[in-house]
């Protein structure tokens, strides 16, 4: 399981290959610079739900879970728990 | 901060101006309307065809919104509500911080209506097209025809041509020469001749639609994959009695209704693609697929007898595209999408996958102001 500081690191990664996005810090303010628009969001949200396997649905974000790497690795932790654990349920149901 | 997405109420109509003004240097094409009923397709009654505003509120704050049209369209005759999301603008344009807009209006439209669309939208590199695509949304581009009926004035006039010094001269040089004619023909290929009609068809200008139009509906809608519900009732909705914009033809085969056509015919004042042609355009138009080219011919006719300087129709079905090239239009390139929801694309693939029974066009639209 990815720590942390795994996921800001491989999220970092993801935002400079796939969005040719750089960043100093994992504590930039993406949407203060100017760096995330609708578009660059929805194509980061499918990025990071294809890399790490999670879904995530637009109708419960806030833009604060886009602000910062750290803040984009929070929500993917919480997702990746979630899916875990409806995972176990199905398992446990069947 | 949470963004709620909810119906635009009265309460609202300040911040909605503030918001306005706080987009206005992003030079969007329109703004929301300060009152928060539609003028256009107001819910009134129980009509199926209406429009609804919603606004994306943060902490009463206005940060975007977008109409839903409400409409019933049929399916191969099997008649489905379906949903249109217009005009959707979020303070995205003026401020990053608010990007989650967009997608939250689009998600909120779609959980309102899965079968949901969007016709118009401008170009594919527009931030709305790309934003729907990356959403999983599919795009087709309804064709746009055009038929020059006076080339000088054509030439004067048509601003999307005229893009460099050199194009600019070579126009104005061939309007002053007296070879409009000549330039617009050899520009496009207007000397194909046109397909003649016989003189068993002809148009009656009418001032609503009433039962006639409705029994065309009930035969039409088995013949296409996807139109909106025409009968009389929508028709006298879109298209008022008494709204002397419209003009509404029956078209008569031996006597006999056998489709109807919505006109416009507009004089341009300094307008940013026709300069102040006189346009006239085939906003909308019903038949059967094989009586097409009967609807189009005196649909043109009609408009050329009134003295337009050019036509345009955008037209999504091949019957009614090739019935305009048969009277004398050309294709030309358009920026008038339909895209789709992903509910809506898999009933399209289900039940056309080559999408040629599409009837779309400028009726389907988001009103008379962009007709």
């Amino acid at each position: 399981m990815l720590h942390d500081g795994d996921l800001a690191s491989e999220i970092h990664r993801l935002l400079a290959e796939k969005l040719f996005v750089e960043l100093d810090s994992p504590d930039v303010d993406l949407l203060q610079a100017g760096v995330l628009d609708s578009l660059a969001l929805i194509q980061l949200l499918l990025h990071l739900e294809q890399q790490f396997g999670i879904k995530i649905a637009v109708d419960e974000l806030e833009i604060d879970d886009f602000r910062t790497i750290t803040s984009i690795a929070r929500l993917v932790a919480s997702q990746k728990t979630a899916c875990a654990d409806v995972g176990v349920r199905n398992g446990v149901q069947r | 901060m949470a963004i709620q997405i909810r119906p635009y109420t009265e309460e609202f109509s300040g911040p909605v101006a503030e918001f306005n003004r706080r987009v206005g240097p992003a030079h969007v094409p329109f703004r929301i309307p300060e009152t928060p009923v539609p003028s256009w397709l107001p819910k009134v009654g129980g009509r199926n065809i209406y429009q609804e505003i919603f606004l994306a509120i943060e902490d009463g704050c206005v940060r975007g919104a977008y109409t839903f049209k409400h409409q019933q369209f049929s399916f191969w005759g099997r008649v489905l509500e379906v949903g249109a999301c217009q005009m959707p603008i979020s303070e995205g344009v003026v401020d990053k911080r608010y990007s989650l807009v967009g997608p939250k209006i689009v998600n909120d439209a779609l959980r309102r209506q899965p079968l949901s669309y969007g016709l118009g939208l401008g170009s594919l590199d527009a931030a709305i097209t790309r934003m729907l695509l990356a959403m999983g949304w599919s795009v087709r581009a309804v064709p746009f025809f055009f038929r020059v009926r006076n080339g000088f004035r054509f030439l004067r006039n048509i601003r999307y041509l005229k893009t460099t010094v050199l194009r600019r001269c070579v126009l104005a040089t061939a309007a002053y020469s007296g070879f409009g004619w000549i330039g617009a023909r050899i520009a496009w290929p207007l000397v194909a001749p046109v397909a003649e009609q016989p003189r068993s068809v002809c148009a009656e200008q009418v001032d609503e639609f009433s039962t006639w139009a409705d029994d065309i509906w009930k035969t039409c809608k088995y013949w296409y994959s996807m139109v909106g519900v025409r009968d009389s009732d929508v028709l006298n909705i879109l298209y008022p009695p008494g709204n002397p914009r419209f003009i509404r033809l029956k078209i008569l085969n031996n006597g006999k209704p056998a489709g109807w056509a919505v006109l416009l015919d507009t004089v341009m004042s300094d307008s940013k693609y026709f300069g102040n042609m006189r346009v006239g355009s085939i906003a909308d138009c019903l038949a059967l697929p094989e009586d097409a080219d009967k609807v189009i011919s005196v649909a043109s006719q009609v408009l050329e007898k009134r003295g337009v300087d050019l036509i345009l129709s955008n037209q999504s079905h091949a019957s009614w595209g090739r019935a305009l090239s048969r009277a004398g239009f050309v294709e030309g390139p358009s920026n008038y999408l339909f895209v789709t929801s992903e509910p809506l694309t898999e009933l399209l693939n289900d039940i056309d996958p080559a999408s040629k029974g599409i009837h779309l066009n400028r009726g389907d639209g988001d009103g008379p102001i962009h007709l």
